[in-house]
C-alpha cells in the first residue's frame, strides 16, 4: 500500500511500496511568472560544463568593463586633484589653456588687477613646471611636477602642508608629495630618519622639508610643492611673471556669479574667468574628448561587452539548438512561444547575474592591486557596480534576443 | 453530442506546385468517448499527418477536423496551443527532457494549471507515476532509465494533466515485445479508467489486440475495405 502524505505545508513525504520513506525536501511556491525561471535555471545546471564558459565568458565581460572604466574614472579623477586641492572661487586661466599640464600662461598683473573688482579679497599667482629630480639613492633621474606659490595664503589644500608652512618659507625648502610613484625614491623613509633631505631639482639642491599628500596624476608622476620664491630659483627660465593660474577668494557672501562678470568686463580677452566647477569640469573635458584616452577607454568598454555578448550568444545558440527537440515537445504540450522565449531570456537574465558576482570580485581584487601599483585612486563605487550591472544584464539580453531567431524552429508538428 | 475527434473530408498538402505533395486526402475519421482507435498502414501513408492535425500541431488545410468540440480549420495558433493542453501526447521516442527527472517531466505537463500550486503538482505527479509503476524512478532523468521506463514517464506526462484525448505515435516501437504489450496494457488499461479517447497510430501489429477499431491507412486514405476492423485485428491485418 502506498500512500502520499502532506507533513508541512511546503514538504510532501513519499511512501513507497518498498516501505522507504523519503522527503523530496521543500517545495517552495513558485510564483506563475517565475516557472519559466525555474525552468531556464535546470536546463542551465543540466550542462555543468556549458555553464561555466558561459558564467566565465560574461565575468571576463564585467570585468574588463569594471576595469576600463575604472581606470577611465581615474583618469579624470587625478586630472583635477590639483584644481581640485585650489581654494578659491574664482580662477584666472589664459584663454588657449586646455589643461594645467600645458598652460598658457597668464600675465601676473592679472592678479592685481583683479584685487581692485568688490568682492575679491585675495589673488593667488601659482606657478606649475616640470623638471629632473634626481632620486637621492640610485642617482636615477625623473621628471616630476613643481608647484609654487605663497605658501602662507592656505591656497592648496593638501594634507600634511599647513605644519610645514614656516619651513617652505625658507630658501630652497620643498615639500615632497608623498604619493609621488617609488622610482623618485623613497623619501618619506629618508626623511623619517633625518627629518631633513638633500635632494636635487634641476640640477640645484634643495632640502626636502616634509610630505604632503596630493597623488599622481597621468601626466606627473609625482610632486614637489615650494614657495615662490623657490619655484623662480628652480626654473629660472620661466618669467616671474608668467603664472599657470590665478585663485581668486572672494568676500563671504559674495556673489560668485556677479563678480565674474565684473572680472571678465574688467580684464582684457587674454584670461578666461572660471568657477571652480568650471575649472574642473574644463580639465575633465580635456581629457575625455580632446585626447584619444577617453575614446579608448569607451571603446574598450564597448569591446569587451560585444566579447561577452558574443560569447553569451554563442552558448545560448548552441542551448537552444540542442533542446530544439525539447522546445518543440513544450510546445506539442500546450506551452507557447512566448513561454519558451521568457525561457531563454531567463537564461540570459541567470547567466548575467552568475557572471556578473565573481566579475565583481575578481576586478575588487584587481582595484586593489593595480590601484597601489600604479598609485592611481581606483575605486569600486556603487553607482558604476550598478551601471556595469545593467549593461551587463543588457549584454546578455541582447545575445538572448539573437538566440530567439532560432527558437521559431521549434516546430511541434515535428515531434511526431 | 459531438465525439472527442470528427474529421471529414480532411486532407493535406506538403510544398505547392510541381513540388506539391498530397499526403492527406479526402479523410473521414470520428473517435468516441472511451474508444481506443487504432491507426496503421504503411510508411508514407498519411498516419502521423493526419494525428498531427488531429493533435492541433499542424494548421488545416481543407476539410473540417473538430477536436473536442472545437473546428481546427482557420483556428488561430493561440487556440490550437490552448487545444493541446487538454489533449495527451505520446510520442514515439518519449520526448522528455533530459535535464528534468521523471517527476518533473510529469510535473511540466501542470504548468498550464492555474488552480494547481507546487505542491498538488508534485502530489498528482507521484501519483501517476506511481500508477505507472515507477515509484522509485520518480527522481532519474531519462537517460537513467529503461526504453519501458521512459515510455511509462511519457504515458505519465500525457494523462497527469486528465486528458479528454489521448494521442500516441507507435508508443512500442522503440521496446521490445514485452515492455510493448505492458505499455499498451497501460494505456488501454488507463484509457478504459477514465473513459477518455485513444487514438494511436502504430505499425506493430503484436498491439492491435487492444483496439475498439482499427484503422488502415494507405496514400493518404482510409482505404475503403479495409476502412475499419473489428476488435481483435491482429487476424486480419490489413492487406496494404
Amino acid at each position: 500500500m502506498t500512500t502520499v502524505a502532506r507533513a508541512r505545508p511546503d514538504r510532501i513525504r513519499v511512501s513507497f511500496s518498498d516501505g522507504q520513506d523519503r522527503s523530496l525536501g521543500a517545495l517552495w511556491p513558485v510564483p506563475r511568472p517565475l516557472l519559466p525561471v525555474r525552468l531556464a535555471w535546470r536546463q542551465l545546471r543540466a550542462e555543468r560544463a556549458r555553464l561555466v564558459a558561459a558564467v566565465a565568458g560574461v565575468m571576463f565581460a564585467t570585468l574588463l568593463v569594471l576595469m576600463q572604466l575604472g581606470f577611465r574614472a581615474a583618469l579624470f579623477q587625478t586630472a583635477v586633484a590639483l584644481p581640485q586641492a585650489i581654494q578659491g572661487q574664482l580662477f584666472l586661466i589664459n584663454p588657449l589653456t586646455e589643461a594645467l599640464f600645458r598652460y598658457e600662461p597668464v600675465p601676473r598683473i592679472r592678479a592685481y588687477q583683479a584685487l581692485a573688482v568688490p568682492g575679491v579679497i585675495a589673488a593667488v599667482p601659482i606657478y606649475l613646471a616640470q623638471e629632473s629630480w634626481r632620486n637621492p639613492l640610485t642617482g636615477t633621474h625623473r621628471v616630476i611636477q613643481l608647484i609654487g606659490f605663497d605658501v602662507k595664503a592656505n591656497a592648496i589644500a593638501m594634507p600634511g602642508l599647513a605644519r610645514l608652512t614656516d619651513l617652505l618659507t625658507q630658501r630652497d625648502t620643498v615639500a615632497f608629495d608623498s604619493l609621488s610613484r617609488p622610482e623618485f625614491g623613497p623619501i618619506p623613509e629618508l626623511l623619517a630618519q633625518d627629518g631633513r633631505l638633500k635632494a636635487e631639482i634641476a640640477d640645484r639642491e634643495v632640502t626636502v622639508v616634509g610630505t604632503v599628500k596630493l597623488g599622481t596624476t597621468f601626466d606627473a608622476d609625482g610632486n614637489v610643492v615650494m614657495s615662490q620664491t623657490t619655484f623662480q630659483r628652480l626654473v629660472p627660465g620661466n618669467p616671474e611673471s608668467d603664472v599657470a593660474l590665478v585663485a581668486l577668494r572672494l568676500k563671504d557672501g559674495a556673489d560668485v556669479a556677479e563678480v565674474r562678470k565684473r572680472l571678465q568686463a574688467l580684464l582684457p580677452p587674454d584670461v578666461l574667468v572660471l568657477t571652480h566647477p568650471a575649472l574642473l569640469q574644463r580639465e575633465t573635458r580635456y581629457w575625455d574628448k580632446e585626447t584619444p584616452i577617453g575614446v579608448i577607454f569607451d571603446f574598450c568598454s564597448v569591446m569587451a561587452l560585444m566579447v561577452g555578448m558574443v560569447i553569451v550568444y554563442q552558448i545560448l545558440f548552441t542551448d537552444v539548438s540542442n533542446h530544439l527537440r525539447g522546445y518543440a515537445t513544450l510546445k506539442a504540450l500546450g506551452f507557447s512561444h512566448g513561454y519558451l522565449q521568457r525561457v531563454v531570456l531567463a537564461e540570459a537574465c541567470i547567466l548575467a547575474c552568475l557572471g556578473y558576482v565573481p566579475g565583481q570580485v575578481a576586478a575588487a581584487w584587481l582595484y586593489r592591486y593595480v590601484g597601489q601599483a600604479a598609485r592611481l585612486p581606483l575605486e569600486l563605487t556603487s553607482g558604476r557596480c550598478s551601471a556595469v550591472f545593467a549593461l551587463v544584464v543588457a549584454m546578455c539580453v541582447a545575445a538572448a534576443l539573437l538566440t530567439l531567431r532560432k527558437l521559431r524552429e521549434a516546430d511541434p508538428a515535428s515531434v511526431f | 453530442m459531438w465525439h472527442p475527434v470528427e474529421a471529414s473530408r480532411l486532407s493535406y498538402t506538403f510544398g505547392s506546385g510541381r513540388v506539391a505533395r498530397h499526403v492527406l486526402s479526402e479523410v473521414n475519421i470520428t473517435v468516441r468517448r472511451g474508444e481506443i482507435v487504432i491507426l496503421t498502414g504503411p510508411s508514407g501513408s498519411g498516419k502521423t499527418t493526419l494525428l498531427s492535425l488531429i493533435g492541433a500541431l499542424r494548421a488545416v488545410q481543407r476539410g473540417n477536423c473538430r477536436v473536442l468540440g472545437h473546428e481546427l480549420r482557420g483556428s488561430s495558433e493561440a487556440m490550437r496551443t490552448a487545444l493541446r493542453r487538454r489533449i495527451g501526447f505520446v510520442f514515439q521516442d518519449h520526448q522528455l527532457l533530459d535535464f528534468l527527472t521523471a517527476r518533473q517531466n510529469v510535473a511540466m505537463g501542470l504548468e498550464h494549471d492555474h488552480a494547481c500550486g507546487e505542491t498538488d503538482r508534485v502530489r498528482r505527479a507521484i501519483t501517476i507515476l506511481r500508477n505507472v509503476d515507477l515509484g522509485q524512478g520518480m527522481d532519474l532523468r531519462p537517460q537513467q532509465l529503461s526504453g519501458g521506463q521512459r515510455q511509462r514517464v511519457a504515458i505519465a506526462r500525457a494523462l497527469v494533466r486528465d486528458p479528454d484525448l489521448l494521442l500516441a505515435d507507435e508508443p512500442t516501437a522503440a521496446l521490445d515485445r514485452q515492455s510493448g504489450a505492458e505499455v499498451m496494457d497501460l494505456i488501454s488499461g488507463l484509457a478504459r479508467g477514465r473513459g477518455l479517447a485513444v487514438l494511436i497510430v502504430t505499425h506493430d501489429s503484436r498491439i492491435l489486440n487492444v483496439a475498439d477499431r482499427v484503422v488502415a491507412m494507405e496514400d493518404g486514405r482510409v482505404g475503403a475495405m479495409l476502412g475499419e476492423h473489428v476488435k481483435n485485428a491482429q487476424n486480419c491485418r490489413p492487406a496494404v
